[in-house]
């Protein structure tokens, strides 16, 4: 075992491996800067020239990009506001809140180091898992899968302080919206239509950055404001966030530990993953009483950026060792191993272990290196919170639409993220967390599939006393009776003081909060009345989920109206309000007008024309900067094409 | 003033809502230019048939003169419809572009998916690759051969993903040896199917004669699984074992000796029908009706080309599951009598995937 290790190590004395390595770890480090494109992205770069290399050189390459990806995607939400890639919208609560209170650096250097120790606890893992891997795996099957994305959507209500009734509105309708497209169980199309674009549903892209990233472009542009506020100096705390990845290590260590777990068993996905790793680090703070998650908790970065590159490692295991894909990208390093005739199985290990430890190598070289090339890359990018937001939306909009477009290659999805972005900016201003909606979308998929194969295999006291999911189940009975307790106890306290980060600087007149009730009741029994068309299997899902969405959205329609009724009436809009519309609509217009010319010129000409009329009217830049700064947005979206193999969507005229 | 940009303004946004409000498709074909041969995948980068088209194209433009490459498109959606309509559409003959298609799609063809504009019966196939596959069970069930389970009372469990799938092939060869499953739909992949067996949750499953090789056989070389039945392969126009699995019985074989009379069953006529297109043909490169000869020849010849080329039998063996490249030109025939059902098979095969197995066909 050694001796492998070891000559597989003294592969890399090859300077020639070291560099396609390199090449990997800075393909990766790009792909994950840009909003919406993670690791998949990132290897559906790199899959063109895999086929003129060697097969340990394609391997270096892949392995380097997947293993870095996540460690640089979170500058982008902790700097922007905007996720980096759908897994790194966890880091939009306490890393970008953290940035705005000036502490970006600090939170920046903390995820790197967690990240790095992350991937590294995940490959120690995955070695010494190997020799034992085989019962571990398959002592895991639908039933514990199953529980596992159960815990994942009572994490949606724990999210949801403050605003419990529409924090689980909106996390019901992320289920929902999970369930457009072909269903799992019965492999037949639900609510889609008859629209090509939606029997793939809406994109797990699309969905992250409309709710988050398109909501923040509307909200921003129009104040003019930069996204930290003021200037505040972010040079100080990146010492710091390195001492506070020191201090909490316990965090660190279970960030990777519930990532590493997240990554063998397949099927329930690194975005779920790292949102499970910041419920459980909230879970830990919260019994010992010293949390801030929400308001910016170093341990709210620390613990999902452990586990992101935890899940990638870990995910190696069902790969290298089943042939089945444990995470995302890959799917795709599957596709190039059996390319070059390395089958993954268990005869790998007794026959190829030498590659096995060469993948372990350059994951564990790549994890280090590319938490030291983040740092590098992080200071010239935290510059950009200082920029006024108008100007950095003129290169964001396209970029942002373009990644969304990636995954359906379907214009279609241009309508999705700016619906989505109009309901992310609403629940913004509302109160409602948003989180709870992404967790429950990618989670709406498994949810269905893994209850329908445990139900059809296994009856009730057989799956019900597996130990894992007995635990599973207890745990989840003690929070609930835990948290029913604890609400009894403070109810005559002040029960509004723990509320998440979203806060919006406006209160919400109480017609507006009826308002978004009455839509959910609206949206609810239009989906009930559709579900008569589906077979007996693919109804049961949209049924309940239906059920259980009308009964919040009229829970919540009563509770508003109580509200209105205390505050004497349903409120008007005052003059800041007016001002904040007009605002919005101005953006919600631009918006239009950026769709209107892509659907017209294409991508790359209409972002063009889109940049240069916005910089000069509403970002009143000069003209000569504009024209350089259009001149940078074409050649980075030319280059986005042609070296990064993006698709870029074309119009009607060209 | 207020008031009237605003107003202004919401006349705005409903002239620029009216402008955005049909979406240009995205499948317009454009040449990608000289040397460069346009490929239309309709599935995502990155899965099995992507990576089939990459490794053949790469291969097929090593030796053909004037092409410097093959230009690789993906056009996922619709389940592999959107790609193969805009395919269809752009109806190009001269061999500029081409479309790499799978099982699925062809099994969407003959099942009459509705939003299906292509009619796989009338395009031409230029080179196929076929695989073999092998349904074997594991533990749990006590069954080591397709004896023990005629012999079985209760129903064993087939995981499979979904009935109008691939499983379907797996499905009709078990119904025409008489023997009753209940199928447990809904699995991931064949990955997934492969550990619920290992986990004893299901009891059957259908994998390609490369995987099982892989994965499965050292399992059965420790006797914790057993090989049942294999689809075969195809020699001439008769099934013959695999012969990588020289010990595993064809379907038509069990056939043979369980029930004679079967072999004219409406039963097993759809399951040859589906089986000839879902295995012996599983993935092929395509072009479009009324394509030209000298493009039909040209890949017939490539194949031949291929065929005999030692150094490449070598390293293709992993990429092609260890099957030799077929020419269209070769197997159109079969093919397409494959593909042209009967209506009463046709009727049968769909009565039986939806009321036995709770497919949903439209």
């Amino acid at each position: 075992m050694l001796e492998a290790a070891f000559s597989a190590l003294s592969q890399f004395a090859d300077p020639t491996m070291l560099i396609y390595l390199g090449v990997g770890v800075a393909v990766g480090l790009v792909i994950g800067v840009i909003p919406g494109l993670g690791g998949t992205g990132a290897v559906a770069v790199l899959l063109p020239f895999v086929f003129v290399l060697e097969p340990s050189q394609a391997i270096a390459m892949i392995i380097g990009a997947v293993a870095v990806v996540h460690t640089s995607d979170v500058i982008t939400s902790v700097v922007l506001g905007i996720p980096g890639s759908a897994s790194a919208s966890v880091f939009l609560l306490d890393g970008h809140t953290m940035a705005k209170e000036g502490n970006g650096g600090r939170a920046l250097s903390a995820s790197f180091i967690s990240s790095m120790i992350g991937g590294l606890i995940g490959i120690v893992a995955l070695t010494v898992v190997v020799p034992i891997a085989q019962p571990v795996v398959t002592a895991f099957g639908s039933p514990e899968i199953f529980a596992l994305v159960v815990m994942g959507i009572f994490l949606t209500a724990t999210l949801s302080k403050g605003n419990v009734v529409k924090g689980l509105l909106i996390s019901v309708f992320g289920l929902a919206l999970g369930m457009i497209g072909v269903s799992p169980v019965s492999a037949e199309y639900r609510f889609t239509f008859g629209s090509e674009y939606l029997t793939e549903g809406i994109g797990l892209v699309a969905a992250a950055l409309g709710i988050f990233g398109v909501a923040e472009i509307i909200d921003l542009v129009a104040q003019k404001k930069s996204v930290a506020g003021e200037k505040i100096k972010l040079g100080s705390g990146w010492r710091q966030g390195i001492t506070d990845a020191l201090r909490y290590k316990s965090d660190v260590l279970r960030g990777s530990a519930v990532g590493v777990g997240v990554g063998i068993l397949p099927g329930v996905g690194s975005t779920a993953g790292s949102w499970l790793a910041y419920g459980q680090a909230q879970a830990f703070a919260s019994r010992r009483g010293d949390g801030r998650f929400g308001k910016g908790d170093p341990r709210g970065v620390i613990a999902p950026s452990a586990a992101s590159n935890g899940i990638e490692s870990g995910a190696l295991i069902p790969t290298l060792l089943f042939g089945v894909p444990g995470a995302a990208p890959f799917a795709l390093l599957l596709g190039i191993l059996l390319i070059f005739g390395v089958q993954p199985g268990p005869t790998l290990i007794t026959q190829d272990l030498d590659l096995v430890y060469f993948i372990v190598w350059s994951f564990a070289i790549a994890s280090v290196v590319g938490a030291a090339l983040a740092f590098f890359m992080a200071r010239p990018l935290a510059k950009l919170s200082h920029v006024r937001f108008p100007i950095l939306a003129a290169g964001l909009i396209p970029i942002l639409f373009m990644s969304g477009f990636q995954e359906p290659l379907d214009l279609h999805v241009f309508y999705t993220m700016f619906l989505l972005g109009i309901i992310g900016w609403i629940c913004k201003m509302t109160n409602i967390p948003r989180a709870p909606f992404l967790i429950a979308y990618v989670l709406a998929e498994p949810l269905e599939r893994y209850y329908f194969l445990t139900v059809n295999v296994f009856t009730p006291s057989e799956w019900l006393t597996r130990p894992f999911v007995a635990v599973i189940a207890l745990v989840l009975v003690g929070v609930v009776a835990m948290s029913v307790i604890r609400y009894v106890r403070t109810r005559n306290a002040e029960s509004q003081a723990m509320q998440m980060s979203e806060l919006s600087d406006l209160k919400a007149p109480p017609f507006m909060d009826l308002g978004v009730s009455l839509v959910g009741v609206v949206f609810f029994i239009a989906m009930l009345s559709l579900v008569g068309g589906f077979s007996d299997n693919g109804r049961v899902f949209p049924l309940v989920v239906g059920i259980m969405g009308l009964v919040l959205a009229v829970l919540s329609l009563v509770r508003d109206a109580l509200r209105a009724r205390s505050e004497g009436g349903l409120g008007r809009l005052d003059a800041a309000w007016r001002e904040r519309l007009n605002v919005v609509g101005m953006s919600a217009l631009w918006l239009l007008a950026f769709m209107a010319l892509v659907f017209l010129f294409g991508m790359l000409i209409g972002s063009v024309i889109f940049a240069l009329v916005f910089l000069l009217v509403v970002a009143r830049l000069k003209v000569l900067p504009t024209l350089i700064y259009v001149g940078c947005l074409a050649a980075a979206l030319y280059a986005l094409v042609e070296f990064a193999m993006l698709v870029p969507p074309s119009g009607y005229l060209i | 003033m207020k008031r009237e940009l605003s107003r202004r303004g919401v006349l705005a946004l409903a002239g620029l809502a009216g402008l955005t409000a049909c979406a240009p498709a995205q499948t317009r074909y454009q040449p990608s230019g000289e040397g460069i041969i346009d490929v239309v995948v309709p599935y995502s980068s990155g899965g099995g048939t992507d990576t089939w088209a990459r490794f053949i194209t790469a291969e097929l433009a090593s030796r053909q003169e004037g092409v410097d490459r093959y230009q690789i498109d993906n056009v996922p959606g619709g389940e592999s419809i959107t790609g193969t309509n805009a395919y269809v559409s752009a109806d190009v003959t001269d061999g500029r572009q081409l479309l790499v298609s799978s099982a699925t799609t062809y099994f969407q063809n003959m099942l009459g998916h509705h939003t299906a504009q292509f009619d796989f019966a009338e395009m031409e196939p230029l080179v196929f690759n076929g695989t073999g596959a092998v349904l074997w069970t594991g533990e749990s069930a006590g069954v080591r051969d397709v004896y023990d389970l005629l012999e079985r009372a209760e129903r064993v469990k087939y995981g499979g993903m979904s009935a109008s799938g691939l499983d379907a092939v797996a499905l009709l060869a078990l119904e025409t040896l008489g023997i009753k499953v209940d199928g447990v739909f809904g699995f991931e992949g064949r990955g997934p199917t492969r550990l619920a067996v290992q986990r004893n949750e299901t009891d059957l499953d259908f994998q390609t004669t490369a995987t099982y090789l892989s994965q499965v056989q050292p399992l059965v070389d420790d006797g914790r699984a057993f090989p049942l039945m294999s689809v075969g392969i195809l020699e001439g126009d008769r099934v013959v074992r695999d012969p990588a699995l020289p010990d595993v019985p064809t379907v038509d074989e069990l056939l043979e000796e369980i029930n004679p009379q079967g072999r004219e069953g409406i039963a097993h006529q759809a399951y040859q029908s589906f089986v000839t297109p879902g295995f012996f043909f599983q993935k092929g490169l395509w072009s479009n009706a009324g394509t030209e000869t000298a493009v039909i020849d040209a890949y017939d010849d490539l194949v031949a080309e291929m065929n005999s080329d030692e150094e490449f039998l070598e390293e293709s063996k992993s990429a092609l599951g260890g099957y030799d490249l077929i020419s269209g030109k070769d197997v159109r025939g079969e093919f397409r009598t494959a593909l042209e059902l009967d209506p009463e098979v046709l009727e049968f095969t769909r009565a039986f995937l939806t009321d036995e197995h709770g497919a949903v066909l439209d």
